[in-house]
């Protein structure tokens, strides 16, 4: 499939956004694969954020890109791709917690926890970070997780859960006051904490 | 309002800029900021909160695995469309395919509706041409003995007239009926030339669920309107004979 080769890596590192889109429009298979490859980090991460199981975000990123293919066309090349992905992408995960949680066995949740035996001090603090995210409010987590897991900025944030940009400003510092609180009380208030600052 | 001797910040300034900092990802016054929350208690706490987030936002961030879509993408879209590039055909014209699913659902529903009122009509000229015949008849056979020739040949001649009015609205209707028979063929031809799966109309391939789609879903509706329509034709060639 050309994995690999030049012009794939050039699509994926030189073609500008706007460009690689009208190539995957042509039926360019290079060109749609650089596009997963470009996408499938930001697309997956929100999957796996907001789903806390990494084989529905894999199967729900999936399918996002799908959907995505079969909408490129719709995308307004004069806005940037990433909140139009992404909304797509929290819509998909939306229904899906939404049809997961209608069926009877809950998938489990699981942590990926790949290099737990070497597990250090930043690791335990990542997992309460994590804990402190489950136990907050929906919109605050995903508010969260756009904002530091994706990088877009409030407005972007705000396009992509269909709320005012002054809502998401609020629900940002809520989500962190209460992360930080959570952390706080779950001790992790250490000295090498608080030298960083 | 505490004011840092050495900045002359005040804890609203220090509310504001931490704010701005933290949205626009620039740390340019972090400096000032530390300061102001070293000789102020109040904001201290907060910037302790700021440095917790910063020290562990950056661990969680990179936790996310590495993950190969590319593969399964490609494949999925290939088994779903055939080739990359009819899917790309068909995203671009899938613009046309809900005005056009819309024009096929319009089309069955017009199909539809004439039949319903081709069954009305024909329902109704039987009727009237049943109750011309019932009125008709204890004329026929109620015929007074003391009724004068002249009298008995124009009640022949009315029965005569209802007599052809009836066949005549039994021929009108079974035409009607035949009719709307031809026009629903016609138009469930066009369905099928119109809705993707029933034929082919364009070179894109029609997916594993187009095929057989909803034609096949409507197919026995077809049969049971055809069923119908043949037991209509038939009552109104043996009705009015009986009658």
């Amino acid at each position: 499939m050309g994995r690999g080769s030049p012009r794939l890596e050039s699509f994926v590192h030189n073609v500008d956004d706007v460009q690689l889109v009208k190539q995957c429009l042509t039926g360019d298979q290079l060109a749609c694969r650089a596009f997963v490859e470009r996408f499938q980090g930001a697309v997956f991460g929100l999957c796996l954020r907001m789903l806390r199981h990494r084989q529905d975000a894999e199967d729900v990123a999936q399918e996002v890109f799908v959907r995505v293919f079969r909408n490129l066309h719709r995308w307004d090349s004069n806005r940037p791709i990433n909140p139009w992905l992404l909304t797509i992408t929290a819509n998909r995960c939306r229904t899906y917690i939404e049809q997961r949680s209608r069926k009877p066995t809950q998938s489990e949740i699981v942590e990926d926890t790949e290099a737990k035996a070497d597990r250090s001090m930043s690791q335990d603090f990542v997992e309460e970070l994590q804990l402190a995210l489950d136990a907050l409010r929906e919109e605050y987590r995903n508010c969260f997780v756009l904002f530091y897991q994706n990088e877009l900025s409030c407005a972007e944030v705000s396009e992509v859960l269909g709320c005012p940009e002054g809502t998401v400003k609020t629900w940002l510092h809520r989500a962190r006051r209460e992360v930080a609180d959570f952390l706080k009380n779950r001790g992790v208030t250490t000295d090498e904490q608080v030298a960083v600052s | 309002m505490n004011k840092s001797p050495s900045h002359d910040m005040t804890c609203i300034d220090f509310q504001n800029q931490l704010q701005a900092m933290i949205e626009s990802r620039v740390m340019d016054d972090r400096e000032a900021l530390a300061s102001h929350a070293e000789s102020c208690k109040s904001c201290r706490e907060t910037w302790e909160q700021h440095a917790i987030l910063e020290a562990v936002i950056p661990a969680w961030k990179a936790q996310v695995p590495q993950v190969d879509l590319a593969d399964k993408v490609m494949l999925s879209l290939l088994s779903r469309t055939g080739t990359v590039q009819q899917h790309a055909a068909t995203s671009s014209n899938n613009t046309a395919r809900p005005t056009q699913r819309r024009g096929s659902f319009g089309i069955v529903m017009t199909a539809a509706a004439c039949l319903f009122l081709a069954a009305q009509l024909a329902l109704r000229s039987r009727d009237n041409s049943a109750e011309r015949i019932t009125t008709s008849q204890p004329n026929e056979v109620q015929q007074s003995p003391n009724q004068s020739g002249d009298e008995s040949l124009v009640a022949n001649d009315e029965n005569q007239s209802s007599s052809n009015g009836a066949n005549n609205y039994k021929t009108t209707s079974v035409q009607l009926v035949n009719l709307s028979y031809n026009a629903v063929e016609s138009v469930t031809e066009i369905a099928k030339s119109v809705v993707p799966g029933g034929q082919q109309t364009s070179t894109e391939q029609p997916s594993a669920s187009n095929i057989g789609g909803w034609i096949d879903q409507i197919e026995p509706f077809g049969e049971r309107l055809d069923r119908a329509m043949d037991r209509l034709i038939n009552t109104l060639d043996t009705k009015p004979s009986n009658s």
